[in-house]
């Protein structure tokens, strides 16, 4: 099991498109993936669980991935965080 | 009988003149149906075939958007399908089939209901408006459930306005767009779905508009005007022929300046000049980058605070930032400002005290150097930020210069933090560009003295104008007072401009006046080749600049600045003016 701290840096926080982005990317891989804020945790692989955690810019956010591949998995979401889900903002 | 009237919100600009079509979203009614234990798993597998043809369904509404629209577009229905392959939305909807074995259309009805209401629980008004896409897949999914092909729309004879009580973006991108000349919406947000597909391709929508499919189910004609969010039904022949003619002169206008995004700001006599972007939001990039601007010439950081507030951003957050804004505006320079808090802005949470009189108190530069912690953290972003470029994509300005011992110590502060950056292993500039702003009377007085110290200087009018008249454009007392064209302030200006000319350094304008079309053609003249301005005003500013003579607005600026009083001057202005501000339809 793989858990790390993220931020949302980009100005619209998880919208709709981040918010896709990250169920993509959780897709891709067997674990199970989650994320979790202000003690509520959804499935990341669900975009209207991420919708509906309403992360804005500055959410402090912990994920937690759960399976064979947890480490990777860990680390792609990590980087889809970091450059702001490819939208340079 | 007079012409029924309406009010909306215009939530993407333009005016229509046409005949209604009103459509009417009738939801399906779900009735809950008992099942026999036998029936249940068939009812399951009911609903997954359903889920799959929506999804097919998504699929190809995501291709048609892409080709008609773009890829940016079609991302809207890559939410759908994720919705309707979302385990948040099926898991439940089977169980319940099973648990209380109920038909999949009251599954999906109760199940969805639950959802709705967690969105719209949700404090951002965006996200909570996301609950129009849970509907809108939903009710796919019921219409493939009951048998319903949605479709109906697809064949409209045009061109008509389009009244509905709402839009489902599925059905928007469904729609003959070309037939439709506007949207009129009982409901909706300025930032939903179908919102967002109509303004980018330019069509006027309103929405909000209580009692339009009423409105429009009796009527023959009606007006849109989108700039106004006014609707008017069945208009008299005289109110729609002027409505008609502002559409021309409307499109007129809107197909010239688009005519000019990619062309050279250059004058008839071939002066060339550069327009900036004043940005306060990175959201605020892509305008500007769409209006092909030289650069930016303002990026007020202030807003980093506002945002953050009341959390501080630290250094890796402004470099983070900075880096963003450079890297979108794609190897053009920028001008970042430090932090320019204070004033009315912010001014107690910063620093901790009222002000009788803030503004001409702690503010600006004199803010940064009592918060040395704070600036230095800024400027480090800043600096670590700068060395991952090429030399020049960022320079550094000074708000509210008043003296030259200000930004010679702002200068040492600057050498001394690449110092201890370059010690630290970062890669730096070893000349990043300074320049100090001037809106202080007394900086521009000394603008030969500052042009020596500085690598550049830019005019805030708005502030230099304020202290010069010493007039709070605020105050509805003396806001008359509050003249742009005061030739106090234009000898300012021309001092300043000159000097930079003398040194052979930039001179900016990134006030209000380098978009005033007015004043445009007097600052050409005196000599000023860089307007910084909001980047919605780039189109306006370069077809007026298209339109003059240097040689020309020279021999006017020097005649303008022999009056005496600012009504001499507007009056001037606006008579040599007349012919090139008409030529492209402003009116000042």
């Amino acid at each position: 099991m793989t858990i790390r701290e993220l931020q949302i840096i980009n100005k619209l926080g998880l919208h709709a498109r981040a918010a896709a982005k990250v169920v993509h990317t959780a897709n891709e891989f067997e674990s199970e993936v989650f994320l979790g804020a202000d003690g509520e945790e959804v499935n990341a692989k669900s975009i209207l669980g991420l919708l509906t955690l309403a992360a804005t810019q500055g959410t402090p956010l912990t994920l937690r991935v759960e399976g064979p591949d947890h480490a990777e998995a860990a680390a792609a979401i990590e980087a889809l965080f970091r450059n702001c889900f490819g939208e340079g903002e | 009988m007079s012409p029924a009237r309406l009010a909306g919100l215009g939530v993407s600009p333009g005016i229509a003149v046409g005949e209604p079509v009103v459509q009417e979203t009738r939801p399906i009614v779900v009735l809950r149906i008992p099942l026999p234990v036998a029936k249940v798993e068939d009812e399951v597998k009911r609903f997954h075939l359903a889920v799959e043809a929506t999804i097919a369904r998504i699929i190809e509404n995501r291709d048609h958007a892409a080709r008609q629209m773009g890829e940016e577009y079609a991302t809207i229905f890559e939410a759908h399908h994720l919705i309707a392959a979302d385990s948040s939305l099926l898991d439940p909807v089977c169980d319940m089939i099973r648990t209380k074995r109920v038909n999949a259309e009251w599954a999906v009805d109760q199940v969805v209901a639950r959802l709705v209401k967690k969105f719209e629980a949700l404090p951002d008004q965006y996200l909570a408006e996301r609950k129009l896409d849970v509907l809108d897949v939903s009710s796919q999914i019921l219409g493939t459930l009951h048998g319903q092909d949605p479709s109906k729309l697809e064949n409209l004879d045009g061109p008509v306005i389009l009244v509905a009580d709402d839009l489902l973006p599925s059905t928007a991108v469904k729609l003959p767009l070309d037939k439709v000349l506007a949207f009129v919406l009982e409901m909706g947000g300025p930032t939903s779905h179908t919102t967002i597909i109509a303004r980018s391709l330019g069509i006027p929508v309103i929405v909000g508009a209580h009692g339009a499919c009423e409105a429009g189910h009796h009527s023959r004609r009606m007006i849109v005007d989108a700039f106004e969010g006014k609707i008017i039904f069945d208009p008299d022949p005289a109110e729609e022929a002027e409505y008609i003619s502002r559409l021309n002169e409307h499109l007129e206008q809107k197909a010239q300046l688009q005519e000019v995004r990619t062309l050279p700001t250059i004058t008839r006599d071939g002066r060339e000049v550069s327009l900036l972007a004043n940005i306060d939001l990175l959201t605020e990039v892509d305008e500007a980058v769409h209006w092909n601007v030289a650069g930016v010439g303002l990026y007020r950081s202030e807003f980093l605070y506002m945002q953050r507030s009341p959390a501080l951003p630290d250094e890796d957050d402004h470099a983070e930032v900075y880096r963003n804004l450079v890297s979108s505006m794609g190897g053009r320079p920028v001008t970042i400002r430090t932090f320019d808090l204070g004033g009315k802005k912010l001014a107690r949470e910063v620093t901790g005290s009222d002000e009788a009189n803030p503004v001409l108190g702690l503010r600006g530069i004199r803010l940064c150097f009592s918060k040395p912690d704070f600036f230095a953290t800024q400027l480090r972003g800043l600096l670590r930020a700068a060395g991952e470029f090429p030399p020049g994509r960022i320079r550094i300005m000074f708000p509210l210069i008043s003296c030259i011992e200000e930004f010679k110590l702002a200068k040492l502060l600057v050498r001394r933090l690449t110092d201890d950056l370059r010690n630290e292993g970062y890669k730096v500039q070893e000349h990043i560009p300074l320049g100090a702003m001037v809106e202080v009377p007394a900086a521009a007085v000394m603008a030969e003295e500052m042009a020596c110290e500085a690598d550049f200087l830019s005019i805030g009018t708005n502030d230099l104008i304020q202290y010069s008249l010493a007039v709070d454009r605020a105050n509805e007392l003396v806001a008359d007072l509050y003249r742009p064209t005061s030739p106090a302030v234009l000898r300012l200006i021309a001092k300043v401009i000159k000097a930079g000319a003398d040194r052979g350094i930039d001179v900016a304008m990134c006030g209000e006046m380098a978009s005033d079309p007015l004043m445009v053609p007097l600052l050409l003249g005196l000599g000023l080749k860089r307007f910084s301005m909001n980047p919605l005003a780039v189109p306006k500013i370069r077809s007026l600049i298209r339109q003059l003579s240097a040689k020309e607005t020279s021999s006017m600026a020097k005649k303008a600045l022999k009056l005496t009083t600012a009504r001499e001057v507007e009056e001037f202005l606006l008579e040599k003016l007349a012919l090139s501000l008409a030529k492209i339809k402003i009116r000042v």
